[in-house]
């Protein structure tokens, strides 16, 4: 594919990308407008009635005295400056706090998807097409990980791995150890469904033409599956871990609990239980974003690994 | 058994012919997983020598690659293969294994497939896919890699090897890709040559210059056993032929013999099936015409001398936001009497099928106008065109992607019946659609059975029932016969002579196949970037062409039957 037209693809994503979050920040916007009662009440959350000062604060942080159009403006002013707001809960900046959690999600989203394709590639790659043992174990393996609950999953590894074998840690955050269950836990939510797929199109390549001639020439049945045909199942692939990446952010919600791990999970449940208005806004307005985020760096990967999807996609 | 061998003997003498480098005798494959334990290739000898051509001619599933792939033992892993004797290259392959099998593919032994688009990896460069089995044979290595495919590239006329190294199969044109395909198969210089189907799908010209190709290696001694359904190609391109029929070799002999002296009434049949000037106005199969007199609509009056179709400077231009924009058809004239047929020939990419879609109403034109029964019909809106709709049906190439496959053919043919007020009463059309069937030549058991479970002459049989069930007065038949077998397309093609001799249908034939223009049509219009070059009567243009490109496709598929004689030049 030519640089410009990766340039004018990417450009094109971009600006849909764009699109999109606008439309997300805007119905944000909407859902203070339309809930019943005070919005600076709303907005100061809690459990507890706020005094004066307190709404008078929120009224004059979020512009709530003046017409809708303005407040609206200002709200996108903000953003557009990465501005995301305050905890009135925690008195903090709302990008603070994100910024505290952001870290140790994304460590433990990375290593889960890592784990998840180190696992799904060599399961679909090697029982594709055959009917050896392994493949039923395989079968057997995707079916479990797929029906259970991902809060089950961890709640087993932790009595497995953690409780009965000792073998990983789940409580010392600072021993990269304890990393393993929680990711191990992420990876198993993803790793049925992918290698599923995965198989499926490594299967349907199996069956074409160009398989049959690369056997012609002498390759070995491995060599004809990681060589030739593991390639064809990488759209898929991609588009099914991308899905499931951008919704990692929030995905992990459970894991983190189970595990008592602080991230962007933690946060989102605190900010739910306390009313924590801004906060909950910040969560969503920066999942959309990664969402965003990650979808074109998926769809761009697709014209580069199957050249025949120009820029026209 | 023996008889045939004597006479391959005879045919063969041992002083002219050079030793055999691969002897297969009595070679029997059955899948026993496949339920009853199907046999589909029974007691098979052959011999390939350096520098001769044998051909296997027959129809689908008569096994004639199944036993070539034996040669590579690529049958399948369910595949039950016995022989008495397997000796490839001085090697005895009886008990292979794997890695004794990997060590000929490609090595010793290339294998070239049809339609080199999904034959090669499309996810892989040309070169590397023309050096992987130089690379897996350890041939040469990662550096010297490059050069030695370039070289190869060139040798089988891909002009511009450097640059075409790094491009993908899509981004070569039908002939480059099948060029590069023979390239992959010659690489690591096998002394044997397996060609399954290797012209088939190709435009006329470029079959030519493929199989040129494959010349010039046989004469500098490679053994090529070529695999095709297409007796023109394998009489004159090999010297000895083998004509299977269900797993069984029926005729073998020189090429010559077998064209000239087919002794085998299959080998009679499958010759008198092949479609051209000799068979005008006769039928090609054996079976008897079809009895449609009832099907004749009372309203078929048809002025004579009239036109059902009349096209008149059409144009049209496909635009894309990353290409050039493309005209596909342009300023394109011609008309069709009334229960005449009418050919249009062109290679891939000539617009014929473009133009068949804006008479069927698919595609607007950009410009001009189609006319039916003297009416205007593509300036009309959809919605006024829609109740004169039934006059014009398409009989496709792949019926299979026409069918709603969970239907069964008599609710097919039902569906199509229920646009006709005559024929809301369920009964009724169950007994029309049974009628329909009959006269297409099927039985009452096929009613129903789904798409599916229907043979390919079968479905087309019912395509056509669909398009006779609205009463059409013109039927687009385009490529209707293109993906059939020989004897298979000799049958759709004598019931598409009989509809239009009882009904007095007119018949729009689009086809690449010149042979089946010549047969079947009146009059012909050739077609080439978008344009009509020549149009005129059929005989009138295939004796003598006036516009150089038609010359040019006559010259093309005259040297195809006529290959043996003539100069083989460099390409």
């Amino acid at each position: 594919m030519p640089l410009q037209s990766i340039l004018v693809s990417l450009s094109r994503r971009v600006a849909l990308g764009v699109v999109v979050l606008w439309f997300t920040v805007t119905l944000t916007f909407a859902f203070l407008q339309i809930v019943p009662g005070d919005p600076a009440a709303l907005l100061f959350g809690g459990d507890e009635i706020p005094t004066e000062e307190q709404l008078e604060e929120v009224r004059r942080d979020w512009g709530l005295e003046r017409p809708v159009h303005e407040q609206y403006l200002l709200y996108i002013e903000r953003l557009v400056h990465g501005d995301l707001g305050r905890s009135y809960q925690q008195r903090t900046e709302v990008a603070t706090l994100l910024y505290s959690g952001v870290w140790s999600t994304v460590i433990l989203a990375v290593a889960g998807l890592v784990l998840a394709v180190v696992i799904s590639v060599p399961l679909a790659t090697l029982t594709a097409g055959s009917s050896t043992l392994l493949r039923r174990f395989a079968f057997v393996f995707e079916l479990v990980t797929i029906s259970m609950p991902s809060f089950w999953i961890g709640i087993i590894l932790i009595l497995v791995f953690s409780f009965t074998l000792n073998w990983f840690p789940i409580v010392a955050l600072d021993n990269p150890l304890s990393l393993v269950l929680p990711a191990a836990t992420i990876a198993l939510g993803l790793v049925g469904q992918l290698s599923q797929v995965m198989r499926e199109s490594i299967e349907r390549a199996l069956k074409e033409p160009f398989i049959l001639t690369a056997r012609s020439r002498g390759l070995s049945d491995g060599s004809v599956r990681w060589g030739h045909a593991l390639k064809h199942s990488y759209i898929p692939a991609a588009t099914i871990t991308g899905t499931f990446a951008g919704n990692v952010l929030t995905g992990v919600v459970v894991t983190e609990t189970v595990f008592g791990r602080p991230g962007l999970g933690t946060i989102t449940v605190a900010a739910i239980t306390t009313h924590d208005i801004p906060l909950v806004l910040g969560v969503v307005i920066v999942s959309a974003a990664f969402f965003v985020l990650v979808n074109i760096l998926v769809d761009l990967s697709y014209g580069l690994v199957d050249k025949r999807i120009g820029s026209s996609v | 058994m023996s008889l045939l061998r004597a006479r391959e003997s005879a045919i063969a003498p041992a002083s002219a012919v050079p030793a055999a480098i691969a002897e297969v005798e009595n070679l029997n494959i059955s899948f026993p997983a496949g339920g009853e334990g199907r046999h589909v290739v029974r007691d098979v000898s052959f011999t390939l020598h350096p520098g001769r051509v044998l051909a296997f001619v027959g129809e689908s599933g008569s096994g004639k690659s199944v036993t070539a792939r034996a040669l590579l033992g690529l049958v399948g892993d369910n595949a039950q293969v016995r022989h008495e004797r397997l000796r490839i290259l001085d090697h005895d392959y009886s008990n292979a294994t794997q890695v004794d099998w990997r060590r000929i593919r490609g090595a010793g032994i290339g294998y070239v497939l049809q339609d080199a688009l999904t034959s090669l990896d499309p996810l892989k460069t040309v070169g590397f896919e023309v050096g992987e089995t130089v690379l897996e044979h350890r041939l040469k290595t990662k550096r010297e890699i490059r050069s030695h495919v370039v070289d190869i590239l060139g040798r089988v006329g891909i002009p511009d090897g450097e640059r075409r190294y790094d491009e993908y199969p899509h981004q070569l044109s039908g002939g480059l890709r099948q060029r590069a395909l023979i390239a992959a198969g010659i690489a690591a210089a096998p002394r044997i040559l397996i060609a399954d189907e290797p012209t088939t799908a190709l435009d006329v010209s470029i079959q030519v210059q493929v199989l040129r190709l494959l010349k010039q290696s046989q004469e500098k001694g490679l053994a090529i056993l070529l695999i095709t359904h297409d007796l023109t190609v394998a009489s004159t391109f090999a010297d000895e032929i083998l004509v299977f029929r269900q797993g069984e070799v029926v005729e073998r002999g020189t090429a010559g013999d077998v064209l000239s002296r087919p002794r085998h009434a299959y080998t009679k049949a499958l010759l008198q099936a092949i479609p051209g000037q000799q068979t005008r106005g006769k039928r090609l199969s054996p079976l008897p015409p079809l009895d449609l007199v009832r099907l004749r609509p009372p309203s078929a009056s048809g002025g004579d001398g009239g036109d059902i179709l009349e096209v008149r400077n059409l144009t049209k231009t496909f635009h894309s936001s990353t290409r050039h924009p493309r005209v596909a058809v342009d300023h394109v004239s011609f008309s069709l009497e009334y229960g005449r047929t009418l050919g249009i020939v062109g290679e891939s990419g000539s617009g014929k099928s473009t133009v068949a879609r804006i008479i069927l109403g698919f595609e607007h034109a950009d410009s001009g106008e189609v006319l039916i029964d003297g009416k205007p019909w593509s300036a009309l809106p959809e919605t006024k065109r829609r109740p004169r709709r039934h006059l014009v049906q398409l009989i496709s190439q792949d019926p299979l992607g026409s069918f709603d496959p969970r239907h069964t053919v008599l609710r097919l043919l039902g569906d199509a019946l229920g646009t006709l007020p005559a024929y809301r009463n369920t009964a009724k059309r169950d007994a029309r659609s049974y009628e329909l069937l009959e006269l297409v030549g099927l039985e009452r058991l096929h009613a129903l059975r789904r798409p599916r479970e229907l043979s390919g002459g079968q479905r087309q049989r019912v395509a056509i029932a669909r398009a006779l069930a609205v009463e059409p007065r013109l039927l687009v038949a385009d490529e209707a016969v293109s993906a059939l077998d020989v004897s298979i397309q000799a049958q759709i093609l004598d019931v598409l002579r009989d509809i239009q001799k009882q009904l007095g249908l007119s018949i729009l034939f689009i086809s690449h196949d010149l042979g089946v223009v010549q047969h079947i049509s009146d009059s012909v219009v050739v077609m080439k970037a978008g344009r009509v070059v020549e149009h005129g009567d059929v005989n009138a243009i295939f004796s003598s062409p006036k516009e150089p490109y038609t010359r040019e496709l006559l010259n093309a598929r005259h040297s195809l039957s006529h290959f043996r004689p003539a100069p083989v030049d460099a390409i």
